[in-house]
């Protein structure tokens, strides 16, 4: 590193003549920005005698003997030796800033940038460099593995189904919005994530505690994670960026889902046949549903039109395919996502830009598709001293389209899942998969209507949407320095996305075949012509919608640095809207592109199904949808106090307004606020402990918010128009409430930062706690009332949690092999404390699978309960407890588990269903210019239930599972077995008996497991060119193997039921001219 | 240097305070949808009540007929059953929570009393007082209307010396949900019912725009249909005799616009000539028994159609073994339970014959007309009594046979069990036999166990 040290040592030579005791003097300033050192000291080598530096970086010190030497510290700067060799010299030093210090990255919480050492709160960095570490096309899953705090959930939703993908910290709501708030540089972003380039990122940082989030108020109760975007700098030189990188997806394994043997299956369907289970199916005149190849061969048995040999052969080859080897021969590919990206920047004086392209080009596993092009433009100007001028437009434009069906659509048959179905004969011929009894579809209309075969291997090429989305984001901002430390600024930021969609079925699809027979009638007569109330043609339907958003901020930043003292603080109001417009559809019927034709349709009067008879309208989706539109306004005010760079007392506060429907201006104001303080340990004088030179202490307490727009304290009514009469209507759709509250999260953070000598070990410890009170949470309602719910919302759910954030980072070797490692271990556990509702017991906990938000007093907001397990008894059936005693009276099981709960002696309770600790283990190394990292990721603390074989799935047409195997067959069994004999639908307490077994003890495992989510390989050469190019080449392979679990059955407990996350191996290069 | 940084604090707080005080305000109130609206006008009330699928569609009870003698289950259809429909089959007592026959119910009786509330702060005047009338008379009817369907399946049959001390349904005529639930008796509850029809009847047209909207007719239909249930039958016989006044219509089965071909699934036309005012039974809790598809007509009642009477095919279709019932005025296989002209034709004609001799040959007059448009022309004999008790066992048959699958048919067997005519229901289900007493208490069915846990109201015994 450049060692910039310039020593000025102005001689006066009247000083000279002085008097020997006149003291020295002298002033420090910053190396890089020239600005006065505060708070240094300065000390005497030979006395030891001490000063410090003023506000204005002066000092004076008055020393004894001469030749002396003075040595000024800072913590913030390299410390530096000075030689005073006479009384009165003047000495002017420039301090170099720490290393690390000028390395890390700011902290951009979307309104202000800090030093991390500037902030009491709890914020996570990721640099670009750990962003880079994993290669995926979206960003915020960049994330994983390698955030302290942050989880990826899988397949968790809220109480009310919404998606809980990822989350900060566990949860700070029951019913309210679970996603974090995600901001775009300054502004929140709702678009589609994908729209954003990774490259484009500069860093991400989570903003976890109240007291960082809380600046981002009503909106922030879930955490905020901050993106910002790369820019060019002033005094650059010219600096060209190319990436390039082809990453593969592995296909679906669709083995990971264990299914019993394709033999047993058929013989399991016989034997339903035989028991008379498809007779009202064969029997279905009304809507002709189509039957499984096996069961057509039966009927055809049964019919005597197959005799039982040939029935026999037949069965035979059925057994001889599997549905899983066809789909992955037929459907499956290697997916290809290939990423260019290419940026440009550079910087005078008064002017800085960076212009940046991107382009992806996914071809699916399914062979879907998807193209995208970014392009970024930064430009910052200074036309004028002390006033900035940013401008930047941000463009997406993708595009995408379907691919083939999934697994389970292609081998469903009249929803019953077919584990032997082929899709393509031995010359190459694609099959029809049934979608009607194929002896009605073969002669129905005497030849007069179309085939109604379905291809599943070529609808999706004549049956397939279009997708094109839009985003273009303009920002303007002024900054403008009023006086010393006081500035101002504007930024205002326009955002819209188009979403347009077509979807286009030709003439060839079963969609548009099917549509058309089905709205067909046949004339009596054979010689009159078919009437077609859907027209010979091609079907299309276009849909498009937009997402509108402005914003505007004011904001006055003040810093000011006197003596001792040092106040940051910014002050600001800003109005938000955000406009979605669902847009308008169309549909298009006769459709021909060229020459263009089309054909009107009668969408008002219903025509007989030609199958069903009943009278059916032509579907549509004509019509304009509604607009929906969210507005915000808020003030805000952060600061923050320090007192001899040793003490600091932060707070902010906020102010956030919305345009809920129905409520009185008043009554729309949120108050949310934080306070902290911040105490360096190891700036005290008393602080001796040398092997720690850096340890800081810090304390928070806020609030944030949560709000719901949808709850409104009026009867609120949805407009529309009665499908029959064509009378306007509207339609009350959620109780009115008028003491509805916002929901508020309060939360207490404890943190330690530290660092051993020569940073061999740094990192932080936190523990928070989190309190959510007058929680939306349902109270049950007497429905005489009110019929469409059971229940009411109200602020009337409190819940509590807790945690712990450590995220440590040793340099292990430092030689010519470095070696690094961070090691992240995160706990957390949320409880419900108050809650009104009939579910809100461990019963339903024990019929869930817990991946719904449950909640139950004292437990925690995903959790299990499981039936406790008696075995199973001489016939092959679970026993459970009832009255402390064993029983197979599995009805009056659950009615004493729902009445008493744990008291009934018939429940278990399990535990959590997310983890309780988590975290990971990263790993990097470097030898010469190779360098090689992996990470670790583990989950422990916590329970999933097992999908697991019974009676009912199978029988009503789910995936017959691989514990078939095990199930009891004969006395004796039981003693080795949990898997309960199979029984038929006359089985007299035929569900319940499944019910009971399949929430039963031995169906709860634990979760707890180690992953090896990447390893990185790169070559990183620089070039010995005059810029110092710098080339580096990398491999990556993403969601690699599990290296231990916990449950014995070789589950991914990420994904219990089959298909885990695909795996991914990325090459790619990047040169930095 | 300092004015200027005055300047710049004047300017941006003063503008932040403008902002905070009037721009946002104005800001703060667009509404967040055009999709939304708080409704309060008349005409938004009128659009509350016109929204059939809240009002009219799936709304009447289920149970009743479920728990009627007017179809079977064939032995593997039982199988599939769950739980409570098999007990409700076998007219067990059993616990059931929402959503239900209470729930559905219920829910346009809160849209009818928030219509009834609102209403009262909208000034009626000579422009508006048609609309004004509407709204209020077609509040009024709904809320009887449900209140009265309720009543049949969840109170015990009308019995005027026990009417003050029988319990009857939740009376529900706020639409506050704070205010508590309790059981009125079953006078009071007719007597609101009775009232409430009456006073509608004043203020609603004659005929109706749309058979999803109440109308006079529909009002003395329904005044008809409760005195009936109540056993008032000269009161009965008052309405059903206006009512058929203003229509009197009836679908002629051997040829007729509103009447396909027998060959279509569904044959009667929606919204037919028939129909007064269209109401469906609702879909959920123990429909399943009764659903058309597959549940199938008792055969004792099937072989009690004549050959010649065109109801035997436009009414069923060939099912398995047995016949199925198709013809719901519905033109699906939800059951229409609304009020039509064909059951104030058999409602006059009941009451006349309960007149004795003097009514005699009115009831024969109203049977006839009925059964000329039901039989084949052909085919048909009009049919004669010599007694008025012979009229009147006559037209109870035609009753059953006419308004199969409506909803009425549990009504009519509580009501007739007070007269003697001891109707018992019984059952054979895998080799158990099942028995249902005439005036038993499981006449009055079970409320919701969830309702009676919160509100804390009297359970049916």
């Amino acid at each position: 590193m450049k060692k910039h040290i310039v020593l000025a040592a102005a001689v006066c030579m009247a000083a000279l003549h002085l008097c020997a005791q006149a003291p020295v003097t002298g002033s420090l300033i910053s190396d890089r920005t020239k600005d006065p050192v505060r708070g240094a000291t300065v000390r005497s080598l030979a006395t030891g005698a001490t000063a410090k530096t003023n506000g204005s970086g002066h000092f004076s010190i008055k020393l004894k003997s001469f030749p002396d030497s003075l040595r000024f510290t800072h913590i913030g700067y390299i410390t530096q030796t000075v030689v005073i060799a006479h009384p009165g010299q003047v000495v002017l030093a420039a301090l170099t800033e720490r290393e690390e210090e000028m390395e890390q990255v700011f902290v951009n919480t979307g309104y202000q940038k800090l030093k991390p050492n500037e902030i009491n709160g709890s914020v996570t960095v990721i640099d670009n460099k750990m962003l880079n570490e994993q290669t995926g096309t979206n960003i915020l899953q960049r994330l994983k593995g390698i955030t302290n705090g942050l989880v990826f959930n899988s397949g968790k939703v809220g109480a009310e189904g919404g998606n809980n993908d990822i989350s900060i910290r566990g949860l700070s709501t029951i019913n309210g919005p679970l996603a974090p708030l995600i901001i775009l540089d300054n502004f929140p972003y709702e678009e589609n994530i994908d729209n954003i380039n990774p490259n484009d990122v500069e860093s991400v940082t989570i903003l976890k505690d109240a007291a960082a989030a809380s600046i981002w108020g009503a909106r922030a109760g879930n955490g905020v994670i901050v993106i910002t975007t790369k820019r060019g700098k002033y005094n650059d030189r010219l600096r060209i960026n190319l990436n390039s990188s082809y990453l593969f997806t592995r296909p679906v394994d669709l083995y990971s889902a264990k299914q019993m043997p394709v033999a047993d299956y058929i013989t399991l369907e016989q034997g339903l046949f035989d028991k008379g289970y498809f007779n009202e199916t064969i029997d279905n005149t009304a809507t002709r549903p189509a039957l499984s190849p096996l069961v057509e061969v039966l009927v055809k048995r049964r019919e005597g039109k197959l005799s039982d040999a040939e029935a026999a052969t037949q069965i035979e080859a059925l057994k001889q395919y599997d549905s899983r080897e066809q789909y992955a021969r037929y459907f499956q590919r290697t997916g290809l996502t290939q990423q260019h990206s290419l940026s440009v920047s550079g910087g005078s004086g008064q002017f800085s830009w960076r212009l940046a392209g991107n382009y992806n080009h996914v071809v699916g596993a399914d062979r879907s598709l998807f193209d995208k092009i970014n392009v970024h433009l930064d430009n910052r100007i200074r036309p004028v001293k002390n006033l900035e001028v940013a401008l930047t437009a941000y463009y997406t434009n993708s595009s995408s389209k379907g691919g083939l069906p999934s697994f389970n659509s292609v081998t469903s048959i009249n929803r019953r899942h077919v584990p032997y179905l082929r899709f393509m004969d031995d010359n190459g011929q694609s099959i029809p998969i049934d979608q009607y009894r194929r002896g009605y579809t073969d002669t129905a209309g005497g030849g007069r209507l179309q085939s109604w075969d379905y291809y599943p291997l070529e609808e999706y090429e004549h049956n397939n949407t279009t997708r094109v989305v839009q985003d273009m984001i303009l920002r303007a901002s002024v900054d403008y320095k009023i006086y010393k430390g006081l500035s101002f600024n504007v930024d205002y930021q326009y955002q819209k996305q188009w979403s347009k969609s077509r979807a286009l079925a030709d003439t060839v699809s079963f969609y548009t075949r099917d549509l058309i027979n089905r709205f067909t009638s046949l004339p009596a007569n054979p010689a009159l012509p078919p009437v077609y109330n859907v027209p010979q043609g091609a079907i299309l339907d276009l849909a498009n919608g937009a997402l509108i958003t402005k914003n505007l901020r004011g904001q006055l930043n003040f810093s000011q640095h006197w003596g001792q003292h040092s106040i940051t603080a910014i002050f600001g109001s800003e109005m938000r809207e955000a406009l979605t417009e669902s847009g308008d559809a169309l549909t298009i019927y006769g459709y021909q592109e060229d020459p263009l034709s089309q054909v009107r349709v009668n969408y008002t009067a219903a025509f007989p199904n030609y199958i069903t008879g009943s009278p059916e309208r032509i579907p549509s989706r004509e019509g304009v949808t509604a607009y929906y539109i969210t507005r915000f306004v808020s003030t805000y005010a952060n600061g923050s106090y320090t007192f001899a760079r040793r003490y600091t007392l932060s707070g902010s506060f906020r102010k956030d307004a919305a345009n809920v429907f129905g409520l009185k201006t008043n009554d729309k104001w949120n108050p949310l606020w934080s306070s902290g303080i911040g105490w360096l340990l190891s700036g005290e004088s008393f602080y001796k402990v040398s092997a720690l030179p850096y340890l800081k202490l810090r304390v928070t307490y806020g609030y944030s918010g949560n709000l719901d727009t949808r709850k409104t304290p009026l009867p609120i009514s949805g407009v529309g128009n009665d499908p029959t009469t064509g009378f306007m209507v509207q339609r009350i759709s959620s109780l009115n409430n008028p003491s509805l509250r916002w929901e508020k999260s309060g939360q207490t953070n404890f943190g330690i930062d530290f660092r051993l000598e020569q940073d061999v070990v740094s990192g932080s410890l936190e523990y928070y706690q989190k309190k959510g009170t007058n929680l939306y949470g349902p109270s049950p309602l007497d429905y005489t009332t009110w019929g469409l719910s059971r229940y009411i919302v109200k602020n009337v759910a409190d819940m509590k949690g807790h945690g712990v954030d450590v995220s440590i980072t040793t340099k292990n070797l430092n030689g010519k092999v470095k070696w690094k490692t961070i090691w992240i271990y995160n706990y957390n556990t949320s409880k419900t404390t108050r809650y009104y509702s009939d579910q809100a017991k461990d019963f339903y906990t024990a019929n869930d699978d817990g991946n719904r938000i449950n909640p139950v007093i004292g437990r925690p907001l995903y959790s299990l309960t499981a039936y406790r397990w008696g075995g199973l008894d001489a016939k092959g059936d679970p026993q459970g407890y009832l009255d402390g005693k064993l029983s197979t009276d599995y009805k009056a099981i659950y009615s004493a588990a729902a009445a008493k709960g744990l008291q009934s002696g018939g429940l278990k309770y399990v535990g959590s269903t997310v983890p309780l600790h988590f975290g990971s283990v990263t790993n990097f190394l470097e030898w010469r210019q190779l360098q090689l990292s992996f990470n670790l990721m583990y989950k422990a603390g916590y329970y999933f239930k097992k999908g697991t074989f019974t009676s009912a799935e199978v029988i009503m047409g789910g995936m017959g599972r691989a514990d078939y195997a095990l199930r009891w067959q004969q006395p004796g069994d039981e003693a080795h077995t949990t898997v309960p004999a199979f029984v038929y639908t006359d089985y007299l307490q035929f569900n319940e008996r499944d019910g009971f077994y399949m929430n039963a003890e031995p169906n709860v495992v634990r979760g707890d497991h180690i992953r090896l989510n990447y390893v990185n390989l790169a070559y990183e050469a620089r070039l010995k060119n005059k810029t110092g190019t710098v080339l580096r080449i990398y491999a990556n392979a993403a969601n690699l193997w599990i290296l231990w679990r916990a449950n014995k059955y070789k589950l991914d407990p990420d994904a219990p039921y089959g298909d885990p996350a695909a795996r991914q191996y990325t090459v790619g290069v990047n040169v930095d001219f | 240097m300092k004015n200027q940084l005055y300047f710049f604090m004047v300017i941006f707080t003063g503008s932040a305070v403008l902002l905070g005080m009037t721009g946002c305000a104005k800001f703060l109130d667009k509404k967040t949808s055009n999709a939304i609206v708080v409704p309060q006008t008349v005409a938004d009330l009128q659009a509350l009540l016109d929204n059939a699928g809240l009002m009219n569609q799936t709304k009447t009870p289920a149970s009743g007929e479920a728990a009627a003698d007017n179809y079977f289950l064939t032995a593997d259809y039982y199988k599939t059953c769950s739980p409570i429909e098999r007990a409700f089959y076998t007219w067990q007592r059993y616990d059931y929570t929402f959503e239900n026959d209470w729930s559905k119910a219920y829910t346009p009786v809160y849209i009818a009393n928030y219509c009834l509330e609102l209403l009262k702060k909208q000034e009626q005047n000579a422009t508006n007082a048609a609309r004004w009338g509407n709204v209020y008379g077609s509040a009024l009817f709904f809320r009887s209307y449900y209140f009265q369907q309720l009543l049949w399946v969840y109170a015990k049959a009308y019995d005027e010396a026990a009417a003050s001390a029988d319990l009857g349904i939740a009376l529900r005529l706020s639409y506050d949900f704070n205010e508590p639930s309790r059981r009125a008796s079953v006078a009071e509850c007719y007597q609101q019912v009775v009232n409430d029809t009456r006073e509608a009847a004043y203020y609603l047209p004659d005929h109706p725009e749309h058979a999803f909207r109440p109308s006079k007719a529909a009002a003395y239909a329904l005044l008809a249909r409760t005195f009936l249930s109540m056993r008032r039958y000269d009161s009965a016989y008052k309405y059903a005799d206006r009512c058929l006044k203003i229509k009197n219509d009836l679908i002629d089965f051997n040829r007729d616009p509103d009447l396909g071909t027998f060959k279509t699934t569904y044959p009667f036309k929606k919204f037919n000539r028939e129909t007064v005012f269209y109401t469906e039974m609702m879909i959920g809790g123990v429909y399943g028994l009764v659903l058309s598809t597959r549940s199938k007509v008792d055969t004792v009642l099937y072989d009690k159609y004549a050959e010649a009477d065109l109801r035997k095919k436009a009414y069923f279709l060939k099912s398995g073994d047995y016949y199925r019932f198709r013809g719901s005025y519905s033109k699906a296989s939800v059951p229409f339970t609304g009020l039509a002209t064909d059951e104030m034709y058999l409602i006059r004609a009941e009451c006349s014959a309960r007149r004795g001799v003097e009514g005699l040959q009115g009831a024969l007059t109203d049977l006839n007309t009925l059964l000329a448009k039901r039989y084949e022309k052909s085919g048909f004999i009009e049919v004669t009594a010599s007694t008025a008790d012979a009229a009147l066992n006559m037209i109870l048959e035609e009753r059953r046979k006419e308004l199969i699958w409506r909803g009425i048919r549990w009504s009519d067997i509580k009501r007739l069990n007070k007269e003697g005519r001891n109707i018992v229901l019984e059952k054979v289900v895998e080799g158990q036999h099942y028995r249902l007493e005439p005036n038993s208490s499981y006449y009055a069915l079970p409320l919701p166990t969830d309702i009676i846990d919160i509100t804390g109201m009297p359970q049916n015994e």
